[in-house]
C-alpha cells in the first residue's frame, strides 16, 4: 500500500522581494508560521515561476526592477481567475499606492516593517478564504470573506474590502454582517 | 511518391554592442533536420547556463537512435511517443526539467531560465515541427511572403488575448519585453508545438528577440528573399540588428527546405 502523498506538506508561499535581506528575513517568519517558501527576486522572475504551479499564496513588494508589484499583481489575477491570494507588503503607505493594490486586485496590504502578529493575521484571513474557496461550501465560504473584508475596513483599506461586497451578497445579501459591512463601505 | 525533403542551414549568434556576455545559444544538427535557439536570462550571468543547457539536451535526445520499437500495445505507444511532434515536446520537456534541477542544485544559477525555438523537420513524414516557449520566434518565407509561426509568450500579448488591454493601449504598455513563459522555473510551463507542411524552396528563421525588438518584418523578409547564401542570410540579419544598436544578443539561424 502506498503512503498518502504531501499530507503534512507545508503550503508553500511565493515571496516577491528584490532586496536579499529583507526576501530573507519574510521567508524566516512564514516558514516559522509553517509555510514553505520560495523566492522571486521580481516580477518577471515571480510570473515564470507561478507558470502553471500556483503556490497557496504571494506575498508581493512593490517597487522592483523589470516589473514592479503593482503590474505583477495585475498579471497573476487576470491569468489565474480561481483565488490566487496576493497580498502587498510594501514600504509605500500612501493613499494613492493603496488605491493602486485595490485596483490591480490585491487581497491585502501592509507595510513594512513587518509585524509577526500582523502578517500572521492576513496570511490567516487570506489562506483560510482560500481553502473556503477550494471547499466551495457555501457557510465557510460567507464567513472567510466577511472575516476578511471587515478586517479590510478595520485597517482602513475601504477599496480593498469593496470587492468583496457584491460576492458576499450574491451569498446571502440579507446576512447582518453583510448588511453592516454594506453600510461601513457606504453602499 | 514525393520528393524526399531536406534542410540547409545558416546561422550567426553575436554578443551584441551592449551586453558584455552572449546568453544566446543555437543548435544545428544537419543530419536530424533540427534547429534551435535559445535565449537564456537569469542573475550572475546563469542565463547561458539555462540556454546552453537546453541545446545540450536537445542535442542529446536528437543525436540518440530512437530506441527499437517493443511489440504490443506498449510499443506502439512508444514509437507514438517518439516520432511526430511528441518526440520535439518531450525533448523541450526533458529540458525544462533539465534547467530546473540545475538551478535547485546549484546557488549560484538561481532563477535562471531561457526561451526557446526549435524546428525539426521529420525526414519521411514531411511534417515540420515547431516547438516555442518565451519570445524567440519562428518565421517562414514562402513565394515572397513573412509569416510568423509563433506568438510571443508576452506580458503584452497576453493581456491583449486577455481582453485586458486593448490595441489602441498597447502602443504606449510600458512592459513590452516581459515574458511569461521560459524554460527552467516551472515543472508546469506550457510548451506550444505545432505542425506544418514543408515545401521546397521554404526558407525558416529562427531568431532570439535581439534581432525583432530592433529590425522589423519588412527587413528580414527583404534579407530572407534576397541573400545569396543561408550563412550570408544569418549575418545580414545580425548586421542589421547590431546596425540598429545590438541592444541586445542577437541570433539567427535560416534554414531552407530542398528535394
Amino acid at each position: 500500500m502506498s503512503e498518502p502523498q504531501d499530507v503534512d506538506a507545508p503550503e508553500r508561499v511565493l515571496v516577491v522581494e528584490d532586496d536579499p535581506d529583507t526576501a530573507l528575513l519574510v521567508q524566516r517568519r512564514l516558514e516559522r508560521l509553517g509555510f514553505s517558501v520560495q523566492w522571486a527576486s521580481h516580477g518577471q522572475e515571480a510570473i515564470l515561476l507561478t507558470q502553471n504551479h500556483l503556490p497557496g499564496l504571494v506575498v508581493m513588494d512593490v517597487m522592483m526592477p523589470r516589473l514592479d508589484g503593482f503590474e505583477t499583481t495585475r498579471y497573476l489575477k487576470v491569468r489565474y481567475p480561481g483565488y490566487l491570494p496576493v497580498m502587498i507588503l510594501t514600504a509605500l503607505d500612501d493613499g494613492d499606492s493603496i488605491a493602486r493594490a485595490g485596483t490591480v486586485g490585491a487581497d491585502y496590504y501592509l507595510t513594512k516593517p513587518i509585524r509577526q502578529a500582523e502578517l500572521k493575521e492576513a496570511v490567516d484571513l487570506l489562506c483560510a478564504l482560500r481553502k473556503a474557496e477550494d471547499a466551495g461550501v457555501e457557510a465557510e465560504l460567507l464567513e472567510a470573506r466577511l472575516a476578511l473584508a471587515e478586517r479590510l475596513c478595520d485597517r482602513g483599506l475601504p477599496s480593498l474590502a469593496r470587492p468583496h461586497l457584491e460576492r458576499l451578497r450574491a451569498l446571502d445579501a440579507d446576512a447582518p454582517r453583510v448588511v453592516a459591512l454594506a453600510k461601513r463601505l457606504g453602499g | 511518391m514525393g520528393e524526399r525533403l531536406h534542410l540547409r542551414f545558416g546561422a550567426t549568434s553575436h554578443v551584441g554592442r551592449v551586453r558584455e556576455h552572449n546568453e544566446d545559444a543555437y543548435l544545428v544538427l544537419p543530419e536530424s533536420y533540427l534547429a534551435v535557439v535559445a535565449d537564456g536570462m537569469g542573475g550572475h550571468n546563469a542565463g547561458d547556463v539555462a540556454s546552453q543547457l537546453t541545446i545540450e539536451t536537445l542535442e542529446a535526445e536528437f543525436n540518440d537512435e530512437l530506441p527499437p520499437p517493443s511489440r504490443g500495445w506498449r510499443g506502439l505507444f512508444r514509437r507514438r511517443a517518439t516520432n511526430g511532434s511528441g518526440r520535439l515536446l518531450e525533448a523541450v520537456r526533458h529540458a525544462n526539467r533539465v534547467v530546473l534541477e540545475t538551478a535547485q542544485q546549484r546557488p549560484e544559477c538561481r532563477g535562471m531560465g531561457t526561451t526557446i525555438v526549435a524546428a525539426w523537420l521529420e525526414a519521411g513524414a514531411e511534417r515540420l515541427h515547431v516547438a516555442h516557449v518565451g519570445d524567440s520566434r519562428v518565421y517562414r518565407l514562402r513565394g515572397g511572403e513573412l509569416t510568423a509561426l509563433t506568438e510571443d509568450h508576452s506580458l503584452l500579448n497576453e493581456y491583449l488575448r486577455l481582453g485586458e488591454l486593448t490595441p489602441a493601449q498597447a502602443k504606449h504598455f510600458p512592459y513590452k519585453n516581459i515574458i511569461v513563459r521560459a524554460l527552467g522555473l516551472s515543472p508546469g510551463v506550457q510548451i506550444d508545438v505545432d505542425s506544418t507542411v514543408p515545401l521546397r524552396g521554404d526558407m525558416y528563421l529562427l531568431c532570439s528577440d535581439g534581432l525583432t525588438d530592433l529590425v522589423d518584418d519588412a527587413k528580414i523578409r527583404v534579407q530572407l528573399a534576397t541573400a545569396s547564401d543561408l550563412d550570408a542570410a544569418a549575418d545580414a540579419l545580425v548586421e542589421l540588428a547590431l546596425g540598429a544598436g545590438g541592444l541586445d544578443n542577437v541570433t539567427a539561424v535560416v534554414a531552407e527546405v530542398e528535394a
